[in-house]
């Protein structure tokens, strides 16, 4: 007598349902994302358009370079037109149109400093180092007057930042802010790690990282009350065009691998000054898979943020919410 | 007399050269500093920290150094005392004099060398050096350093790209000779098959570098190919190419009657009856054979027959077990039933 019998049957039109019933909810179950709050939020299918493509993201974040070449640094020009970027390690340098459209190559092979010149309403990027660093218009590709170096004097530092007939500058090697205005030179000791400082568009507060990358902290002083405060871990700060906010990358894996280091888990955050309150940029960047937010920069108008994803080398862009508590 | 004085000055001018020569001939150990900015020369290579370590009235003798520090940590992570231990400004040169690889291209595990008034790394007059701890997919590096007189102990911080290079030198160890040798795209994730039907993955590094392989996940229960014991009549079963096992192949006596499905094996010390017929089920479905025992091996306790509820059992002796047990719960059911039949039809009387 031969019996055949397979495992996992389901006998009778009940087990037959359930099946049915289960293999809906599954194909429901890959089509949403569930976010910490309880809501959901829609993926949308990869599409390629132009230079700009937009992978399995969630609807906040689009994939703003295709998926040629690793792109780091991502920095709006002063119209917001256009998106420098570089390559792998800061080798190459790079143009981004900001309403999509192919990316120009400014020099594949460059390395060193570079920063954007507002001349007018013209955007101009210079980059070099030297006594002069080439200048080069976005939207005509043609060369404009050289840009002069960034300014440095040997104990104050780097300058950083100009506003209202005050300038600051940073000095890594000793960790100090020199404010230089009418009434005279104000130096302020930062910590003696300290790196990366960003002042406020306002010039009333700076941020600054201490320590590694690896372990960084995120610190802002009120450059009037001479007074600072730790806002965690955190890194690379950006702030927006009011002031008023600040977004930044707060790292939580990092895992050496070869000969080299790897973001492998970070996340933007957002802080709002006059609350001291943080929260994450975008809630639904946990459910994806995996990326490592980081060098987030803010459009001059405050509404978007780019970033650098360190881990599939793309630049991706957001919209600014208003405000940290909704 | 003047020959005399000229004899005793030429001798202290000798004797004064003779022992700054033995200072300077001394093997490192006699000047070693085993201290510096806190740091303690535990590190073993062959040799002591010889270089110099900045002092001042605030912070005592050890107040740290640049030069002892990058000496200390080639020491302690490569395993070689250096040879020099000059200016920091300096170090490229002696670095490549002595046949080290000397690079713009920054690598993990390498002395980053900062000539004077290098304003991307704010190095003063005498240069800087450090320790390079991490390379970034954008170019920036963490380090740590030791400092003269800037301040105390070992500091921790992070050169962007534009100051990491290509303004700063790398000293590689040795036999080291590159650092950007592409095997993948940074961030690239690949994935692989493993152990019994399971995946493992990788992700390339900003180096261009594969990582390691994850641990192997989503694992099947058995190997492809391998067989196992299965039901009650000593069925087998065979692992299939997704790693779970097949159906079980029973053997069953000619005689057997179904049971009830069940997902409880015997034992494999269980021996079937030998002159069955071939059954498969799923491990624990199949018939159960009429007046059949069951047969287990020597010293083996045999299962409660009421457990096997399924597959070829091969037992249900009569007037024992479950099959027994069913049927005396039949017969009160059936009783209950005609009572109350009788109850009803004497009520309607």
């Amino acid at each position: 007598m031969l019996y055949l019998r397979y495992s996992g049957r389901c006998s009778g039109l009940g087990h037959r349902f359930a099946v049915l019933v289960a293999a809906v909810a599954l194909l429901l179950q890959g089509c949403e994302s569930r976010v910490p709050d309880g809501s959901t939020a829609q993926l949308g299918r990869g599409v390629e358009q132009g230079g700009v493509s937009t992978d399995l993201v969630p609807a906040g974040p689009t994939r703003f370079t295709a998926a040629t070449g690793y792109r780091v640094s991502p920095a709006p020009s002063p119209s917001g037109r256009w998106l420098a970027v570089a390559g792998l390690r800061g080798q190459g340098l790079y143009l981004l149109p900001a309403d999509g459209g192919r990316e120009r190559v400014v020099d594949a092979d460059f390395r060193g400093p570079w920063r954007w010149r507002n001349d007018g309403a013209r955007d101009v990027l210079c980059f070099g180092s030297g006594a002069t660093a080439d200048a080069l218009d976005a939207e005509t590709w043609e060369a404009r007057p050289p840009c002069a170096p960034v300014a440095h004097h040997e104990e104050w530092g780097d300058r950083i930042h100009k506003v209202g007939g005050r300038t600051f500058y940073h000095n890594s090697r000793v960790g100090t802010v020199t404010v230089v205005h009418d009434q005279g030179v104000e130096m302020i000791p930062l910590d003696r790690s300290a790196w990366g400082a960003k002042v406020s568009p306002d010039g009333r507060y700076v941020a600054y990282c201490t320590g590694n990358l690896a372990k960084a902290e995120l610190i802002l002083l009120d450059v009037a009350a001479g007074r600072t405060q730790r806002l965690g871990t955190g890194a690379h700060p950006a702030w927006f065009p009011d002031s008023a906010r600040l977004v930044y990358t707060a790292i939580s894996r990092i895992e050496r691998l070869g000969r080299a280091a790897m973001v492998t888990a970070a996340t933007l955050r957002l802080y709002e000054v006059a609350t001291g309150k943080s929260r994450v940029l975008d809630p639904t960047s946990g459910q994806t898979a995996q990326r490592a937010e980081v060098q987030p920069a803010v459009s001059s108008d405050g509404r978007n943020i780019v970033y650098a994803d360190w881990r599939s080398g793309a630049i991706y862009r957001v919209s600014a919410p208003r405000k940290v508590v909704p | 007399m003047r020959a005399v004085s000229r004899r005793r000055v030429s001798s202290v001018v000798a004797a004064a050269l003779l022992g700054l020569a033995l200072l300077v001939a001394a093997p490192p150990s006699a000047r070693a500093v085993h201290e510096c900015g806190g740091t303690q020369d535990t590190c073993v290579c062959g040799g002591a920290n010889f270089c110099y370590c900045c002092s001042d009235t605030t912070n005592g003798t050890n107040h740290g150094n640049c030069v002892w520090y990058a000496w200390h940590k080639a020491c302690c992570v490569w395993g070689i005392t250096l040879e020099w231990c000059t200016d920091a400004s300096t170090w490229d040169s002696y670095a490549t004099n002595n046949g080290y690889t000397l690079l713009t291209t920054p690598c993990v595990d390498t002395i980053f060398v900062c000539e004077t008034y290098t304003s991307e790394c704010n190095s003063g007059g005498y240069g800087h050096v450090g320790w390079v701890n991490a390379v970034f997919p954008d170019g920036s590096i963490d380090v740590e350093e030791q400092g003269c007189y800037s301040w105390y102990g070992i500091r921790t911080r992070n050169f962007n790209a534009a100051a990491a290079s290509p303004t700063m030198y790398y000293i590689y160890e040795p036999g080291v000779t590159s650092c950007a040798q592409c095997d993948c795209n940074p961030g690239d994730v690949e994935t692989d098959g493993c152990g019994d039907c399971g995946t493992e993955s990788r992700t390339c590094g900003g180096d261009c570098q594969w990582g390691g392989w994850s641990a192997c996940q989503n694992e099947g229960v058995c190997t492809d190919g391998a067989t196992q014991g299965c039901g009650n009549c000593g069925g087998t079963q065979q692992c299939q190419a997704n790693c779970q096992w097949g159906v079980c192949v029973e053997t069953c006596p000619d005689s057997s009657v179904p049971l009830p499905d069940s997902t409880t094996p015997l034992p494999d010390s269980w021996v079937p009856p030998s002159d069955g017929a071939t059954t498969t089920s799923d491990s624990g479905t199949g018939p159960l054979p009429d007046g059949a025992a069951p047969q287990y091996d020597s010293g083996t306790t045999p299962i409660d027959p009421g457990l096997v509820t399924g597959g070829c059992a091969c037992q249900s002796g009569s007037g024992s077990g479950s099959g027994s047990g069913s049927g005396s719960g039949s017969g009160l059911v059936l009783l209950l039933v005609l009572s109350v039949l009788i109850v009803r039809r004497r009520r309607r009387c």
